[in-house]
């Protein structure tokens, strides 16, 4: 199975479960879904936070079953607080 | 046009920058940082944005606001980085033939920014604990206007 580089960045408060950004080599063809869960196997008590996260990839927000099958980055975008 | 900086918001040049004379209403919102939240009081903030995403949806914002409500201008900012008491973290400023569309429609920016923009805050307290904020809990805002979106 080809593998692809995906590289995530995190803001706000998932910034307290991950650092700024983390770089993980998945199979190509995962759903952006698979990724989120990948993301809870490496630190459960971020699922909540994730629960009601975006996902982004190019400025553009992915649906959770949003196909990724080449190199990208991954925003992940929990709930905004500007203002 | 910026719609992020990590300097003092100029509001005094940005009001000049704006005026016209087929503006008869200006309206100003300044968005500050205050002393007290949640019964705990504030040291500072830091605001975060994820900038292409954010800089991209204000522009977008402002852009349907001016269309809808046919301003002459409409301007928003944010501030990012650590921002004090009384800082100013941003300001709308939004110039029609009238004060009603000037008014609906800088309502319109803040309320659509504070939900759609990419940006963060993480408060930080006197007793040394620090909070990300989170606009879905916000009392203050009012999200009763029909939106384009």
């Amino acid at each position: 199975m080809e593998q692809i580089d995906i590289i995530i960045r995190f803001f706000g408060g998932l910034k307290t479960f991950y650092s700024d950004s983390i770089s993980l080599q998945l199979t190509k063809g995962i759903s952006v879904n698979e990724v989120v869960g990948k993301l809870v196997e490496m630190n459960s008590a971020a699922q909540e936070m994730l629960d009601i996260s975006q996902l982004a990839i190019d400025s553009t927000i992915v649906a959770k079953d949003f196909i990724i099958t080449e190199k990208c980055e991954l925003i992940v975008l929990p709930p905004f607080s500007g203002g | 046009m910026e719609h992020l900086t990590n300097k003092p918001i100029d509001l005094i040049a940005a009001i000049e920058s704006l005026r016209s004379p087929l503006t008869g209403g200006m309206v100003i919102f300044s968005g500050e940082v205050r002393l007290s939240n949640k019964d705990k009081e504030v040291d500072y903030l830091e605001y975060e944005a994820y900038e292409p995403m954010a800089q991209k949806k204000i522009s977008e914002i402002v852009a349907e606001a001016k269309e809808r409500w046919k301003l002459n201008n409409a301007y928003c900012i944010h501030r990012l980085g650590r921002l004090e008491i009384s800082d100013c973290a941003i300001v709308v400023i939004t110039c029609g033939v009238h004060r009603a569309e000037a008014y609906d429609a800088n309502r319109y920016i803040i309320d659509r920014v504070k939900y759609e923009v990419p940006i963060w805050k993480n408060e930080h307290f006197t007793d040394g604990t620090n909070e990300w904020g989170n606009n879905s809990d916000c009392k203050c805002a009012v999200h009763t206007h029909e939106h384009a979106h």
